[in-house]
């Protein structure tokens, strides 16, 4: 018999989509089912435990637990396995007193003496630490049997003296009575059936004795009843003390207890009342009903075909007047060709602490009826024995052979089953430690996988498959690959909406990708490049911007390569970079024309193709500085040319037109005196 | 053969041909004068002046003379604007002229000098009124 505690259990259906692949920004649907119960809604959702009994891991709420792996199991297992070896002299001690207990109760060696001499050793056990002073409880409990065997002893000679007493008393009564009630009384056993009739006399006589009388019968009978209840409850409080150690592991006390037992109570009666006793002391109330556990299924299963991808699952909870009730429904299908199924309902009804009670009261009585003698429970604590002992040698045995992952099971098992056995305990710290320390590193595992910690989960994976020779690397390794492609697919992904500039998708991704793996490094590699490349990117912005408002064309002509790169996600900037660099190109090419001019002596051609520029630029100091030189070598044709433009700004247009004509005279080439005339000449002819 | 008589020729008489001669010549000089000019009694343009502000001579009339150098512009309905140089104190001063479509027998020739009679408009452009070669 394994005591091994299991929690609830659920059972659980699976569904299998055709394929869950495709799915953008689902990184949940992504992973299929190869992550662990926080990646995968699963087909009840998260809202419904459920179990896998082959790992011993238990999935509720998003969250992975090892049923082994809890704080309870944990610290007792790992403080165990922290523990000396319980070899001392003391502990030795403690373990020959315990023996020689058991011998001397065994049921060829049983007497009074024998029995006396193993009570007087009971104290001497509880000394020793192991003991926890069970043994001084139990021998309270002998006393306190003997005690009440002394007691219906003196019962017993009570009533003895009860029954002279009343023999006397019906004697005086049967004297005391008249001759004519004489031969109408019915002697017997019974004299409340009398039924002469006394003369007044008799009656005044017989009456204190037949009061006396009654006393006595009715303390006889008290005396008979406290008798067999003294009995009882001693029965019941030795057994519930034998049950008490059955349930608190301590096997070889109960051997100990069922032998005093039967040594105390020689009456062959070895039933076990105790757990009747409980379950009829525990206050059910009928009317509180029972708890009842629903499933519904109404299935609604279709399949789908063609194209199209949507996987998701759903659980709802609600409540009505008793009852609460968990649904899941899920749908899942993908491009072509799907399944879905809905309509599973568990439900639990009339929860509450009276149907709580009577549940338990219920349960005490199955149990008490399938272990209903002490016979029973001396075979399974015997059992149990055996069973520890083989479960330790299996653990050095699997310990030798590097199997470390079944050894600590075994362990673990037997830890759970026989904590307090001398076998168990005996285990050497060295024998524990290999244990201890593979247990950390699963449980440090599981804490790994849970937070998607997978470098880590990696290391100790291989760490694991090196020290257990039995650990299977093939599911966890799994979990890890499958959540490090996924994660690295929405990087990519992030990595394509950075370069597109799509803000939404690049925060999805990459929330998604930190979500399945928050320490991947090349997460904040990449995060890193997008960031700093947007933060130049910004700062290239935030420049391009300011020099535009200043309108230092030449500046942002003379960094083009940057702002082109910048600007390249923004429309709206683009088109003005565009103006600003054809600008400044415009007036370089002026610049050059000049200088051309300038060299075959046109001055006038030169400063004519500096203001041109300068019309569309006429903040570049470049063009600036060009047109000041070039005024000065061609003063009159400027001065033209500037009186013409002054003139036709005043509309004066007969003066605007004659200065043109005076300055195409003083420079024929000249193409700002050919526009005005032409200009001037198409207004006046209009 | 006779032998004519010699005559002395009367002095009055030679002063009066001279002065007839003068009167003459005088009175053809006059009239040569009065044909190559038909608007000497019209001020001419200066055209320092127009050129400084051609709106403040709006309204008024001028002779100018000056040779053609392009056609700028002409409308069928409205006329022809020519520029043309005028010459002015040693300087050549190109104006721009418009001829209106009533004048438009005559026939304007590029290189050729011209004479006309002229109107500054509300726009400050010289309008022919009338001209001719000169």
């Amino acid at each position: 018999m394994k005591l091994k505690p299991h929690l609830f259990t659920l059972g659980c259906a699976s569904v299998l989509a055709a394929s869950v692949l495709g799915q953008e920004g689902d990184s949940k649907a992504a992973t299929g089912g190869a992550r662990p119960g926080q990646m995968n809604p699963g087909f009840l959702g998260r809202d419904v435990p459920v179990m896998d009994p082959g790992s011993d891991t238990s999935t509720f709420d998003g969250k992975l637990w090892n049923m082994n792996n809890n704080r309870l199991f944990r610290s007792r297992f790992e403080k165990y396995l922290n523990a000396p070896a319980e070899t001392s002299e003391a502990d030795l001690e403690y373990e020959k007193t315990i023996n020689e207990i058991l011998s001397l109760l065994s049921p060829g060696k049983v007497t009074t003496a024998n029995v006396d001499a193993a009570w007087k050793l009971l104290p001497k056990a509880s000394e020793y630490r192991s003991d926890a002073n069970l043994c001084a409880s139990m021998a309270d409990v002998v006393y306190s049997v003997w005690l009440a065997k002394n007691e219906v002893a003196r019962l017993e000679m009570a009533n003895r003296t009860l029954q002279r007493e009343k023999s006397a008393l019906e004697w005086n009564y049967r004297m005391n009575l008249g001759s004519s009630a004489k031969s109408m009384t019915q002697t017997g056993t019974n004299p409340t059936t009398q039924s002469s009739i006394l003369s007044p006399e008799d009656e005044a006589r017989v009456e204190p004795i037949k009061e006396a009388l009654s006393d006595v019968r009715s303390t006889m009978a008290n005396n008979k009843l406290k008798k067999e209840a003294s009995i009882v409850q001693a029965k019941i409080d030795f057994q519930t003390m034998i049950i008490q150690y059955f349930a608190q592991r301590r096997f070889r006390h109960v051997l100990i207890g069922t032998r005093f037992y039967r040594a105390l109570f020689g009456d062959g009666d070895n039933r076990i009342s105790a757990l009747d006793q409980i379950s009829s002391s525990l206050p059910v109330d009928k009317d509180a009903g029972q708890v009842k556990v629903k499933a519904k299924l109404d299935p609604k299963i279709s399949g789908k075909g063609g194209s199209g991808a949507y996987a998701g699952a759903g659980t709802g909870t609600g409540a009505n007047n008793n009852g609460k009730y968990a649904g899941g429904g899920a749908d899942t299908s993908a491009s072509g060709g799907g399944f879905s199924a809905e309509g599973l309902q568990f439900g639990v009804e009339n929860l509450g602490v009276e149907s709580l009670i009577s549940a338990g009261a219920s349960g005490l009585k199955a149990l008490g009826k399938m272990i209903n003698s002490l016979g029973q429970l001396d075979a399974l604590a015997n059992e149990a024995i055996r069973d520890v002992d083989e479960g330790i040698e299996s653990y050095k045995f699997l310990l030798e052979k590097n199997e470390l992952k079944s050894a600590t099971e075994r362990l673990f098992e037997t830890f759970m089953m026989g904590e307090y056995m001398p076998s168990v305990r005996k285990l050497s710290r060295d024998e524990k430690r290999r244990a201890l320390e593979f247990t950390q590193k699963t449980n440090e595992l599981l804490a790994a996988l849970e937070v998607n910690d997978l470098t880590r989960a990696e290391d100790l994976i291989r760490e694991l498959s090196k020290t257990a020779r039995d650990f299977d690397t093939s599911k966890p390794l799994a979990v890890v690959e499958t959540a490090k492609t996924v994660s690295a697919m929405h990087l990519a992904k992030a990595k394509a909406a950075a370069a597109s500039g799509d803000k939404n998708t690049l925060e999805t991704e990459l929330r998604a990708a930190t979500e399945i793996w928050p320490r991947n490094p090349a997460l904040a590699e990449v995060s890193g490049a997008i960031f700093s490349q947007t933060d130049v990117q910004q700062q290239a912005l935030n420049d391009f911007d300011r020099l535009v408002a200043q309108k230092n064309y030449r500046q942002i002509f003379d960094d083009k390569v940057r702002y082109i790169a910048a600007t390249a996600m923004f429309p709206d900037r683009q088109e003005k970079l565009k103006g600003v660099l054809d600008r400044v190109q415009s007036a370089e090419a002026s610049l050059m024309r000049s200088h051309e001019l300038a060299k075959r002596g046109d001055a006038a051609g030169a400063w004519e193709s500096v203001e041109r520029g300068f019309a569309d630029y006429p903040d570049d100091p470049k063009l600036n500085q060009a047109r000041a030189d070039y005024t000065t070598q061609a003063a009159e044709f400027v001065r033209s040319v500037r009186t013409a433009q002054e003139m036709e700004r005043k509309r004066q247009v007969g003066s605007s037109l004659a200065w043109y004509l005076r300055a195409l005279q003083d420079y024929p080439n000249s193409e700002i005196a050919r526009d005005g005339i032409d200009r001037i000449s198409s207004e006046i002819v209009k | 053969m006779s032998r004519r008589a010699h005559q002395k020729t009367p002095s009055s008489l030679l002063f009066g041909l001279v002065a007839v001669f003068f009167l003459f010549a005088a009175g053809g000089a006059f009239f040569l004068q009065k044909g190559a000019n038909p608007y000497r009694t019209v001020e001419p343009l200066k055209p320092n002046d127009y050129f400084e502000n051609a709106n403040s001579l709006r309204g008024n009339i001028y002779q100018v003379e000056g040779v053609i150098l392009n056609a700028l512009a002409q409308n069928p309905e409205k006329g022809r604007l020519f520029s043309i140089v005028v010459t002015s104190e040693s300087k050549k001063w190109p104006m721009p002229i418009f001829i209106p479509s009533k004048l438009r027998q005559i026939n304007l020739q590029k290189n050729q000098s011209y004479r006309a009679k002229v109107r500054v408009d509300d726009a400050g452009i010289l309008v022919a009124e009338e001209i001719q070669k000169s």
